[in-house]
């Protein structure tokens, strides 16, 4: 979340400039500079909202200090949750659920019939590190308003101080207590970012305890894989930042949170485990057209539609990582409105 | 269009050396090594030359190569006919081809090459078992706006005659896609039968709205050069050449494919998402590091998966699965 290229820019810094130099030009290309407009599918409301992105844009001073970006992400969800408040009504209640903090979110409009034996799960992003608090509320309050149904957001530990699989843990912990009063395939778990990716290892870690596993997923700007392909290179350049300058991604999440997990580990990298992929529930990919993590989640839906999953890809033009927690633009609207679509479409109804 | 966008990206290739130059590699870490090998090789042919009869010569040599390639794995037969006065080719799937649907194909090319009209059948027809028509639409610049689209709607309405009560799948990639859904705007508007699927494989279906693809990927001259000579002197407004403005409730049921060094991968994914928000069965599938429409001109391992994701959605649609 919060267009953070933490994680890919950690990374950078890893990667001596001097490598670049050694990569033979037969395996890569230099592309020109040259004057990107901005994509003419963009609304005007849109380009008003890329003006504020980056004007917010976090300051390159405090990569890597943990408690400046945590200081600054707070701020910034801050503001995006005022904004949020502007467009939807929701009300919520702080508490714990299996041990864990969450804060449960009910649309003020009241819960569509419909929705009653429903329930979904949010898991917010913040490069695994931040994002607690006023940023899970931007990432539920725009979907229990929009579908009109309950979220409960988990306050999961965070990295540096907590490591994989902590998050897991705490996501199942809130699910098995959820399974109490609802049926597994009445509840739904989302994230976008760090929350995306952690939507799918959850999942993972929920069947792996024996658990039935959710109805349906989404998981956007971020999922149960590596960073991989042509994006995590043209994002820097084509939103602003800088460019990528390693000649190979690495074969696994470069960020604190996941430090020596092996990319071999199915629970931690389902979307690369052929057998996990198979157990996907119908799942709902999203990103912007100019996210770094965009041909990660292609490729993982790649996957999933070759194996004869359900799953969905939708793609918006023009738009940086974790668009959509800036309100302010109709794409956004349509963002929240394809993921009630799919969770309605794909979640059951029956009470338990 | 189709391979004149492999062609531009070997051109990025050329002009190293500029001071700001992002470094981009030049295979993406998701990419085949046989897609690379097939791509190299595509890369190393002659550039076409600037008529359309010269641009045609060596597309039509791919056809024959690849498509006679593709027809022998897969066994499946190319007959050469003519509907409704329109010269088609019909593929049949090994053994008997299933009843009660048929498939019609509208080939790629940038309206002035045939660059898919073997190439983008021979896998379908055999995976999905259904007979497949591909329809040898009249080519621009010789015959402009709406010869095309007149010579695909000739022959869907003679495929309703003799299917009554059967199933149709149009699909097509490139200037096909483009011509598919500009036909389902003209069925629809004429109130006739739509199709029960429709594979929208790297289009556009509104000219206005080209996106990010086309500032990354595309040639400005040579996309130019190809709408003009598609529209002739036909106003680019003019509604049914841009079905993604118009009222898109009850669309037929669309798979839409596109891969992210293709020019056309905002325009297709945009079309996607309109098609979702309006209620419709709308799937997009996106190949990672690779050029426009490889499908129809390498044999790669993602050549295979993008044929098979195609036959499954079409297969499925026709047959009432989701």
């Amino acid at each position: 979340m919060n267009r953070s290229l933490a994680a890919l820019a950690a990374f950078s810094l890893a990667a001596p400039a001097a490598v670049q130099i050694a990569v033979p030009a037969a395996v890569q290309i230099a592309v020109p500079a040259f004057n990107l407009p901005m994509s003419n599918q963009l609304s005007p409301e849109a380009l008003k909202v890329l003006e504020r992105m980056k004007a917010a844009t976090a300051p390159p001073a405090i990569e890597g200090d943990v408690a400046k970006q945590r200081a600054f992400y707070q701020k910034y969800n801050d503001d995006r949750l005022a904004e949020m408040r502007r467009h939807f009504a929701t009300r919520e209640t702080h508490m714990t659920m299996g041990g864990v903090a969450v804060d449960v979110v009910e649309p003020k409009a009241g819960i569509a019939p419909g929705n009653a034996q429903r329930v979904l799960i949010n898991v917010h992003g913040g490069g695994f590190m931040w994002g607690a608090g006023s940023g899970a509320l931007v990432e539920a309050i725009p979907i229990a308003a929009t579908m009109r149904v309950k979220v409960v957001t988990v306050d999961y530990r965070l990295a540096p101080e907590h490591r994989y699989p902590a998050a897991s843990e705490d996501v199942t912990a809130v699910y098995r207590e959820l399974l109490r009063s609802y049926r597994a395939e009445n509840i739904g778990i989302y994230g976008c970012s760090a929350g995306g990716v952690i939507t799918a290892q959850a999942t993972a870690w929920i069947a792996s305890k024996g658990l039935p596993r959710p109805g349906a997923l989404g998981t956007f700007c971020g999922t149960g894989a590596p960073f991989s392909g042509d994006s995590p290179y043209l994002a820097g350049p084509i939103t602003g930042g800088a460019a990528l300058p390693a000649p190979a991604l690495p074969p696994v999440l470069p960020v604190s949170y996941m430090a020596g997990v092996p990319a071999s580990d199915p629970l931690a990298y389902p979307l690369t485990s052929a057998d996990e992929i198979r157990a996907m529930p119908p799942t709902l990919l999203l990103a912007g057209g100019r996210d770094f993590a965009v041909s990660a989640l292609t490729l993982a839906h790649r996957r999933l539609a070759a194996a004869g999953m359900e799953s969905e890809l939708q793609v918006f033009d023009g738009l940086p990582h974790a668009f959509f927690v800036w309100p302010d633009m109709p794409e956004s609207t349509e963002a929240f409105a394809t993921i009630a679509r799919f969770f309605d479409r794909h979640l059951g109804r029956r009470p338990r | 269009m189709m391979r004149r966008a492999a062609t531009l990206l070997a051109g990025i290739a050329l002009v190293a050396g500029a001071a700001d130059a992002q470094q981009l590699r030049l295979w993406s870490d998701t990419v085949s090594p046989g897609a690379r090998a097939a791509l190299a090789a595509e890369a190393a042919r002659p550039p076409a030359g600037p008529t359309p009869e010269a641009q045609r010569a060596p597309i039509d040599v791919v056809q024959r190569d690849l498509g006679g390639r593709r027809l022998a794995r897969y066994r499946v037969t190319m007959k050469e006919d003519v509907v409704a006065g329109v010269p088609v080719r019909i593929f049949s799937p090994p053994g008997k081809a299933k009843g009660g649907a048929v498939l019609m194909n509208l080939h790629g090319g940038g309206f002035v090459t045939d660059a898919g009209s073997i190439t983008e059948n021979v896998a379908i027809a055999a995976l999905t078992g259904y007979r497949v028509v591909a329809v040898r639409y009249r080519l621009a610049p010789e015959h402009p706006f709406p010869a095309a689209l007149d010579d695909a709607l000739a022959v869907y309405r003679a495929l309703l005659k003799q299917a009554p009560g059967g199933r149709i799948g149009v699909y097509g990639t490139s200037a096909g896609a483009i011509l598919s859904a500009e036909l389902v705007a003209r069925l629809r508007a004429a109130h006739l039968p739509q199709p029960a699927a429709l594979g929208f494989f790297s289009g556009t279906a509104d000219f206005g709205a080209t996106g990010d693809s086309v500032s990354l990927f595309a040639n400005p001259a040579a996309l130019a050069a190809v709408t003009s000579a598609y529209l002739g002197g036909t106003d680019p407004a003019t509604p049914g050449l841009s079905p993604a403005r118009g009222d898109l409730k009850g669309w037929p049921a669309t798979l839409c494919v596109a891969s992210t060094r293709d020019f056309l991968l905002s325009a297709t994914a945009g079309f996607c998402r309109k098609l979702d928000a309006a209620g419709v069965d709308a799937r997009l599938v996106v190949f990672d590091g690779l050029p426009h429409a490889f499908w129809a001109y390498i044999d790669a391992p993602e050549s295979d998966e993008a044929m098979a994701a195609m036959a499954r959605f079409l297969s499925a649609r026709l047959e009432g699965r989701k």
